[in-house]
């Protein structure tokens, strides 16, 4: 019983982490797959997280501990990569709708950006 | 007050890496945790508020958003992409602190199709980029109900304010 | 099932790496490597259940933070020479 339990939680997450590296894959620009990476891994990573720390007899602390980091950097980490690679140049950042943020720095810049 | 959770917090963590509750590991991770709040007073930025009731709805609403969000993904890398339209939408918030902030762009960065790239003070704004823009209202309602929800949650009293002479945003839309 | 999960994060992890190599810039690259650091910590997990021992799980931890002061350090690096 509660080998189905986590087995299935382990499976459902590990299926939704291949579904974001399929996204990182086939999405057609940078920003597209940041959006797979940073949301399918997270909440796949986390049922495997949980599959694990129900299934084992000692370690669990140290599962939470890297799960719960994970979490709070994740986030953090792609907005990072977000924001440096808006302002690097050469890179293919494809924009269909608005872009409030390229008018907010070309107005502190003076120059008119893409 | 706020030292003391911190040096609870870390002496906690320094012993789930030794994996053993010993009293030797407690003590040397007491002293550990102590040379560290002593050196390193990085949270000066006002007292931590966390209302339990608000910060519960909080919790659950972004648990939700969370599996929305991998529901949306998962259907846009499956199926053709007719539905992606991306762009960069700012959206303007009625002011919190540095951590609820940092909250909210956290929270945004997991929820469906949007993504926090630049936020900039005064006033405070949000620079998201999201993946479907055919309704940038909506992308700025969604952003908006979250603050709402984390202010209500971990707010200081001139957040709140903030809030009640503007509150025409219900928790409950989403 | 344990298998199935570690077979599952395989593919995950092989999806990672061709987009590691194929880039095209070096913000993809960074995306990738921070994804592939997601992927193994996950399997250290799912192995750490098939082989009912904490023993690596240590790992996952330095992982995790390397992984991210990692992909901090490389943004920066983006910002400043361009991807």
């Amino acid at each position: 019983m509660m080998d189905a339990l986590t087995g299935t939680l382990a499976v459902l997450g590990a299926l939704l982490v291949v579904l974001a590296g399929v996204g990182v894959l086939r999405f057609r620009d940078l920003y597209s797959r940041m959006h797979a990476a940073t949301k399918a891994t997270t909440l796949g990573f986390a049922l495997v997280a949980l599959a694990a720390a129900l299934a084992v007899d000692a370690g669990r602390g140290k599962i939470l501990l890297a799960t719960v980091f994970i979490f709070v950097t994740g986030p953090a980490s792609a907005h990072f990569i977000g924001r440096a690679a808006y302002r690097a140049e050469g890179i293919d950042v494809r924009l269909d709708g608005p872009d409030d943020l390229g008018d907010l720095l070309d107005g502190a810049a003076g120059s008119p950006g893409e | 007050m706020n030292r003391l959770v911190r040096l609870v917090l870390l002496t906690a963590i320094w012993v789930v890496l030794w994996s053993e509750p010993s009293v030797a590991n407690v003590v040397g991770g007491l002293v550990v945790a102590g040379v560290i709040v002593a050196l390193f007073d990085t949270w000066r930025r006002g007292p931590v508020i966390v209302r339990p009731l608000a910060a519960a709805r909080f919790l659950a609403w972004f648990l939700w958003k969370l599996v929305e969000s991998n529901v949306v993904v998962a259907r846009t890398v499956v199926a053709p992409r007719d539905r992606i339209r991306t762009g960069i939408v700012a959206v303007p918030l009625r002011g919190c602190s540095d951590a609820v902030a940092t909250l909210i762009a956290d929270a945004i960065s997991l929820t469906p199709g949007t993504l926090t790239l630049e936020v900039r003070r005064d006033p405070l704004t949000l620079y998201v980029h999201a993946l479907d823009t055919r309704d940038v209202e909506q992308v700025q309602r969604d952003v908006r109900t979250l603050e709402v929800l984390a202010v209500r949650a971990f707010g200081d009293d001139a957040a709140l304010a903030g809030l009640a002479d503007d509150d025409t945003t219900s928790w409950r839309a989403s | 099932m344990i298998a199935l999960a570690l077979v599952l994060l395989l593919v995950a992890g092989a999806c990672y790496l061709v987009r590691l190599v194929v880039g095209p810039s070096l913000a993809d690259r960074i995306v990738a490597l921070d994804g592939l650091v997601v992927v193994i910590v996950a399997a250290v997990f799912v192995d750490a259940v098939r082989d009912d021992s904490p023993r690596f799980l240590d790992i996952t931890l330095v992982v995790a933070m390397v992984g991210f002061t990692g992909a901090t350090a490389a943004a920066r690096f983006v910002e400043r020479r361009g991807g």
